[in-house]
C-alpha cells in the first residue's frame, strides 16, 4: 500500500493507493494537477510544504519519489524510468513520457509504483478497476476515492449463456464445467476472418450477443485489468437494461485468482499483493500457478475439468494439486449459484 | 460548431496550461462568462488579479493556478481564431456543457482520447470519423463504443487525417 501525505498552507492531501498502476481522474478543478505541483514543492524543500510518502507503512526517502511533469525532455524521463526501482512515480497528464513510442512496454517492465494523473486509462496497461480514483475535497482535506466499484454479485441464478472476455483457459473452464450452458465461441468472425476474442472488445461482444437474441447472460471478465473499458461496459449494460435483457456480472480479479482461492490451494490475492513487481493480480496469480502446477494461460489444465479423473494423469510427481484435489471443489463460491437456488453468504 | 475527432494531431492545442499563459490577457477576466466559468469549474472568484476560493477565502492563488479545464475553456472563449483544435481529454465532464455553449458561436474540434460525457439534451456535434453530424447523443455514444475507444485502448492507434 502507498500512503501519500502532503500538506501546505492551502490543502492537505491524504491519499492511499494499492498496487503498481494507479490513475487519478475526474472533473476539472479537482486539484489533480495541483497534487503534482505540491509533490514537486515537497521534493524541492519548500518551507511551507510538509509530507511523507510510505510504502507498506515505511517512509521512503525523497530519492525514491519522482514527479514527471512536462518541463523536461522525453529522454530524461525515459532514462530515469529505466534506472529506478521500487520508487513512487507521479506522472502528470502532460508529461512527454506519454508520447514515448514504447511507453506501454516501459511501464510494464518498470518495477515501480505509478500514479498517473490522466483521464486516459490506457487499454494496453492492465489497470485494476479498483485502481482508478478521483480526488474528493472536504474543507482543506483532499482524499482519493474509487471511481468504479466491483459488481460483487451474490447470486447468479438462471444463466443460459456465458460470455468471457477472451478465448483462453477461463473460457475453457466454463465450457468444461458447465456443459449444460452455452459458452461463447473461442473465435469471432469479422469481415470473413477469424479473430480470437480480445478483452478490449468485450462490450461489443455483449452488444452483438443481445442484438442476436441472447438473454440470461453471465459476463465474465478480469477486473484486475479492465479499468480502461469499464465505462464502455457500463454503457452496454444500460442498453441491456433498456432492452429488458438479464445480464449478470462475474468480475473476479482474474480466473487465475479464482483457481488459487480454491480450497486445494487456499491462496487469496488482491491488488495490494502485486506490489510493484507484478503489473496486475492476474499476472501475479498466473506466475504463482506456474510455480505450483506449471500452468499455462493458453489452455486449461485437465485438472480443472471436474469431469476428468486424476487417475489417468501422468504428472503425479510434479503436481502438487493431485494429492489434494477434491473435484467437487472446482466449482466454488458464487459459481455454485449458477442455476441453483442457493445464495452465497 | 463542435467537431469530435478521435486521437491527437500535431496541430492541436495540447499543452493547454502553457498555451494559456502565452495567450493570456488580463482583460479576459472582465468578461462575466469567464468569471462564471471559473466559479463553476474552480469554485473561485477573481479579485484584484488573484483567484479566491469560494469555500475557503483564505485560499488564494494566481491565474496560473486555475485548472487546465478552466484555462482551456477561457482560451476557447476569448482567443481570436477561425477554427481551433484542442486536446479534449484535458477537460473534465464538468467542462462539456461549456464546450457545447462556446461551440454555438465558435468552430471547435475536440481531439478526444477518452469517453467524454456531455449533457444529452444540449449535445450537438459533428463526427470527424463518420463525416456527418451526430443524430443525437446516443449516436455519439455508439461511435465511442465502436471506434472512439481505440484512441486510448491501443498503443499503436493512428488518428485518421483531420
Amino acid at each position: 500500500m502507498l500512503e501519500i501525505n502532503l500538506e501546505n498552507r492551502k490543502f492537505k492531501f491524504y491519499l492511499k493507493f494499492y498496487g503498481k498502476l494507479n490513475f487519478i481522474f475526474g472533473d476539472s478543478g479537482g486539484h489533480k494537477s495541483y497534487l503534482a505541483e505540491v509533490a514537486l514543492n515537497y521534493l524541492d524543500g519548500l518551507h511551507r510544504t510538509k509530507g511523507s510518502f510510505k510504502i507498506d507503512g515505511k517512509e521512503i526517502g525523497q530519492d525514491r519519489i519522482l514527479v514527471f511533469d512536462n518541463k523536461n525532455n522525453l529522454d530524461t524521463y525515459v532514462f530515469k524510468l529505466k534506472n529506478i526501482h521500487n520508487c513512487i512515480v507521479i506522472i502528470d497528464e502532460f508529461c512527454k513520457i506519454h508520447k514515448e513510442k514504447s511507453f506501454g512496454q516501459l511501464i510494464m517492465e518498470s518495477e515501480n509504483y505509478f500514479i498517473f494523473i490522466s483521464r486516459k486509462v490506457y487499454g494496453f496497461l492492465p489497470v485494476n478497476v479498483q485502481s482508478v480514483y478521483s480526488l474528493s475535497r472536504n474543507g482543506k482535506l483532499i482524499t482519493n476515492i474509487n471511481v468504479y466499484r466491483k459488481f460483487n454479485e451474490k447470486y447468479l441464478g438462471d444463466i443460459k449463456y456465458i460470455l468471457t472476455e477472451d478465448s483462453s483457459s477461463g473460457r475453457q473452464f466454463f465450457a468444461r464445467n458447465f456443459p449444460g450452458i452455452e459458452v461463447c465461441s473461442s473465435s469471432i468472425n469479422e469481415n470473413g476472418k477469424k479473430h480470437t476474442r480480445d478483452n478490449s472488445q468485450l462490450h461489443n461482444y455483449l452488444l452483438n450477443d443481445i442484438n442476436n437474441g441472447k438473454d440470461n447472460i453471465l459476463v465474465v471478465y478480469d477486473s484486475s485489468a479492465n479499468a480502461s473499458f469499464y465505462p464502455l461496459f457500463l454503457e452496454i449494460l444500460m442498453i441491456c437494461r433498456k432492452k429488458h435483457k438479464t445480464v449478470k456480472i462475474l468480475d473476479w480479479e482474474s480466473f487465475e485468482a479464482y483457481l488459487l482461492a480454491l480450497p486445494v490451494f487456499n491462496e487469496v490475492y488482491d491488488v495490494d499483493d502485486t506490489r510493484c513487481q507484478f503489473n496486475s493480480v492476474e499476472l501475479l496469480c498466473e506466475s504463482r500457478l506456474r510455480e505450483l502446477i506449471n500452468y499455462k494461460k493458453s489452455s486449461l489444465p485437465v485438472c480443472f475439468n471436474s469431469m476428468v479423473s486424476c487417475d489417468s494423469c501422468t504428472n503425479f510427481y510434479n503436481c502438487k494439486l493431485k494429492a489434494k484435489l477434491d473435484k467437487s471443489g472446482i466449482v466454488s463460491g458464487i459459481l455454485k449459484t449458477i442455476n441453483n437456488n442457493k445464495k452465497v453468504i | 460548431m463542435l467537431s469530435i475527432f478521435w486521437g491527437v494531431t500535431k496541430d492541436c492545442y495540447y499543452y493547454i496550461d502553457r498555451e494559456f499563459m502565452e495567450e493570456l490577457e488580463l482583460e479576459w477576466f472582465k468578461d462575466p462568462v469567464v468569471l462564471e466559468i471559473i466559479h463553476d469549474i474552480d469554485n473561485c472568484i477573481f479579485e484584484s488579479s488573484m483567484c479566491i476560493d469560494c469555500t475557503d477565502p483564505s485560499i488564494i492563488f494566481p491565474i496560473s493556478g486555475l485548472s487546465t479545464g478552466s484555462k482551456g475553456l477561457i482560451m476557447l472563449l476569448k482567443m481570436e481564431y477561425d477554427s481551433i483544435c484542442i486536446w479534449g481529454t484535458a477537460f473534465g465532464d464538468n467542462c462539456s456543457k461549456w464546450i457545447l455553449k462556446i461551440a454555438e458561436k465558435r468552430d471547435i474540434t475536440l481531439e478526444l482520447e477518452h469517453f467524454m460525457k456531455f449533457p444529452e439534451e444540449e449535445f450537438k456535434a459533428y463526427s470527424c470519423h463518420s463525416k456527418r453530424m451526430f443524430c443525437n447523443y446516443e449516436d455519439y455514444k455508439y461511435e465511442v463504443l465502436e471506434y472512439g475507444f481505440y484512441s486510448w485502448a491501443y498503443e499503436d492507434f493512428e488518428p485518421e487525417e483531420a
